[in-house]
């Protein structure tokens, strides 16, 4: 572990006189030139572009850099014969890979400190300039959510044992006595607003026209039956806020939520998690800080994966391994979707084959179909070898204002390690037996 | 020498006394004398360089068999080409071989039980430019776990041996290439090894500081340290190697002591201080008709070249030798 150690701390040195942190000052100046310098039509835009810009640029600047320095570290250490030096002391080959890789981590870690800083300064500066104090709570703070702990379907008091439609919808409608009751457990004192509590819904409805649609929210007491009618639009595909004093909540925490129409003609689409209530926020720069720990465990994967290269590679074929795996790992939706669409794979071919129409009744060629299917598994299996770079990036969360989970730095966390895992012993596989020219 | 068994030669069977040629393939070998401790070995070492497709290109090594004990200097030599460099990769771990072994300190080259006692000299000293002498020292001294102090001490040990204190402080990619051979050798004993590996330790030197390495090689030698010496540098290979081994196409072809392979054993060399016209016809009648000349000895270009500098830098210049007594 000392070797391990001190072989980290060579690398993160030799990154820093290398003068790498240049990357952090160029990052800065894009953000501020892209973010200050575009058009944008409303000040929110504004804000929503640095942040965009701040942790997309966060990513790719971190990607870039750690990749690049992992590609080309062991392949120069063996052209420049440093190696020697190396593995003439009591260094295995397995401790070089795994000090060799920690010390980029390091670098990225530092790298993404600084971005981080720099990021939450730039953001918030922007948002006390361009915003009032509700917008920019409504935007940067990293809200949370308490999803209802069942949702039931009742007519006339009594539970209706009713199938979800196919896009897992409850449908509300017919008689005025159906209602969906949302049903929430212990949620004192996480959903306590200082005095209130807030909550908020987005129902599919059959509004037209304006498309709204008047409705009303019963909260009652489970325990007392104590009640209020809460008088709502629903408005589709838009998120209705609501509030309630916590007197309706009962002293185990439980609170009922049930949804009315006022009009048989209204019908209302529900589903479990479409209404919920709003826990006490996170803060942007913790907010931020989580984003930048599950961002920093997607740069130990890519510089293990450029390790794992750099070990049988030259430096310039080791740099395109590098980014060639990751730049997959970017796209491993994409790659899912293209082989899912290939399910019919010589009429997608053909399709792309200019002039190739294919007319009614004709069938494919076999050699397209072989070839298609060929490509389908390619596909398909390249897109599961390849770690997917999108559980490491929780910059969708901070767009959409709402908290990074503890769940996704979970998954992201077991994600690194069996990565993580698999490409440093694959790169001490690789190198333990190359021999040094 | 193998056996009439057919058995691969036997650790220290390498010549100790007398030199031997070798015509066709290993030299003729020798037994060790019993209770020298053998620190490297190779059996049958063989290495073949392959072409893309594995098809055999180059043998680079052909079945050498080497034994060297402890405390000796020993010199490995050979025209460009001969193999000198693989075979001390070899010996590190850097390479492995096509076929046969080798043992250093009595494991397996390269690993950490044997590099943990081993100091190594590159051909090229090429070192991380970025570090000084001292960071580059104490680096490679935590790779040794050496603690912090100890590395502190021998870091400036070490820079004071090698002559560095006045540019201990400077960047790497300052240094000249006399300076990082210095830098180069004093982190081949930073862990104060018992084996050291030096390839073409003078290379890039001025005489002054291959007379400095020279003596550091004598200075490890009187301390009970092995030094393996791979150089093409003939005049300092004589000066401080025990014994040597001539490698010719990754064949060794020549192998044992030094004093022996260069010995003259069909004349004999008198020195005395300068005789008279009389006292010389008095010896010419003594010895008769085996007398081939007299002459009076010559010291050597290094020799007269540290006596001027020394001389111009005002120290105290030691009684010249004769080449053959320097």
């Amino acid at each position: 572990m000392w070797e391990i150690l001190s072989l980290a701390r060579h690398t993160f040195r030799e990154s820093v006189r290398k003068r790498v942190m240049l990357v952090a000052a160029l990052y800065v100046v894009v953000v501020v030139v892209a973010s200050g310098l575009a058009p944008t039509y409303y000040p929110e835009a504004r804000v929503e572009l640095a942040l965009a810009v701040g942790l997309k640029g966060m990513a790719l600047f971190g990607l870039i850099t750690v990749v690049f320095l992992a590609a080309t570290n062991i392949p120069d250490d063996i052209h420049e014969q440093t190696i020697y030096s190396l593995l003439t002391k009591p260094v295995t080959r397995w401790r070089l890979v795994a000090g060799r890789t920690l010390g980029f981590v390091l670098v990225a870690a530092l790298l993404l400190v600084v971005m981080t800083v720099f990021s939450w300064a730039f953001i918030s500066f922007t948002a006390r300039r361009y915003l009032d104090r509700t917008q920019e709570e409504e935007m940067l703070l990293g809200r949370r959510f308490r999803d209802a702990s069942s949702l039931q379907i009742l007519k006339g008091g009594e539970v209706q044992e009713v199938a979800p439609s196919t896009e897992g919808y409850y449908w509300v409608h017919g008689d005025l006595d159906v209602i969906a009751r949302y049903s929430f457990l212990n949620v004192l004192p996480a959903a306590l607003w200082g005095d209130r509590i807030v909550g908020e819904l987005e129902f599919l409805s059959n509004a037209r026209g304006t498309g709204r649609l008047a409705g009303v929210l019963t909260v009652s007491n489970p325990t007392t039956g104590r009640s209020v009618d809460i008088s709502l639009l629903y408005q589709n595909y838009k998120v209705t806020t609501f509030f309630f004093s916590p007197d309706l909540v009962d002293e185990r925490g439980n609170v009922l939520l049930e949804v009315k129409r006022t009009s048989t003609e209204d019908a209302v689409g529900v589903r479990p998690g479409d209404l919920r209530l709003r826990l006490r926020p996170a803060s942007f720069a913790w907010n931020l800080g989580k984003n930048a720990v599950s961002l920093l465990m997607g740069l130990t994967v890519a510089a293990a994966l450029a390790v794992m290269g750099s070990t049988m590679l030259s430096s310039l074929v080791s740099i395109c391994f590098g980014f060639f795996l990751c730049f997959l790992g970017n796209i491993v939706e994409g790659l899912r979707g293209l082989a899912a669409s290939l399910s019919q794979p010589a009429s997608v071919i053909l399709n792309l084959t200019p002039g190739a129409v294919p007319r009614m009744g004709e069938t494919t060629p076999t050699w397209m179909t072989i070839v298609g299917e060929v490509i389908r598994y390619l596909l398909t299996g390249v897109s599961v070898v390849v770690p997917d770079f999108r559980t490491f990036y929780a910059s969708p969360y901070l767009l959409a204002g709402r908290s990074v989970p503890a769940s996704f730095l979970g998954w992201a966390t077991l994600y690194l390690l069996l990565y993580g895992g698999v490409a440093v012993v694959a790169a001490w596989l690789l190198f333990r037996r190359r021999e040094m020219l | 020498m193998s056996d009439p068994g057919g058995r691969p030669p036997t650790a220290a069977a390498v010549a100790s006394g007398a030199g031997t040629k070798a015509g066709a393939g290993p030299a003729v070998l020798e037994e060790a004398p019993e209770g020298e401790d053998v620190v490297i070995e190779t059996k049958g070492l063989t290495k073949v360089f392959a072409d893309f497709w594995g098809r055999p290109k180059v043998t680079a090594v052909a079945d050498l068999n080497l034994s060297i004990r402890r405390g000796e200097v020993f010199g490995l030599l050979g025209p460009n080409g001969s193999g000198k460099t693989t075979t001390m990769k070899l010996l590190l771990g850097l390479l492995f071989p096509t076929a046969g072994e080798a043992r250093v300190l009595g494991y397996r080259p390269g690993s950490v039980k044997a590099t943990k006692r081993i100091g190594f000299l590159p051909e090229e000293s090429y070192f991380y430019r970025f570090l000084d002498a001292v960071e580059t020292l104490d680096f490679y001294g935590q790779l040794f776990r050496l603690p912090r102090k100890v590395r502190a001490e021998r870091t400036r040990a070490l820079i004071k041996l090698v002559g560095l204190e006045g540019a201990a402080r400077r960047s790497l990619r300052e240094y000249s290439k006399g300076m990082m051979r210095r830098v180069g050798l004093a982190q081949a004993l930073i862990n104060d090894p018992d084996v050291v590996f030096l390839d073409e330790p003078t290379s890039g030197l001025d005489p002054i500081g291959n007379r400095e390495i020279k003596d550091l090689i004598l200075r490890l030698k009187a301390d009970g340290k092995t030094v393996l010496l791979c150089s093409h540098l003939l005049a300092d290979v004589e000066d401080v190697c025990d014994r040597i081994a001539i490698l010719h196409r990754g064949e060794l072809t020549v192998t044992g002591n030094m004093q022996e392979l260069l010995a003259q054993r069909n004349l004999t060399q008198v020195v005395t201080r300068q005789l008279s016209d009389g006292q010389l016809a008095r010896l010419r009648e003594v010895v008769g008709d085996a007398f081939i000349s007299v002459e009076a000895p010559r010291t050597t270009l290094e020799e007269l070249f540290l006596r001027v500098i020394k001389e111009q830098e005002g120290v105290g210049d030691p009684e010249p030798r004769p080449a053959h007594l320097s």
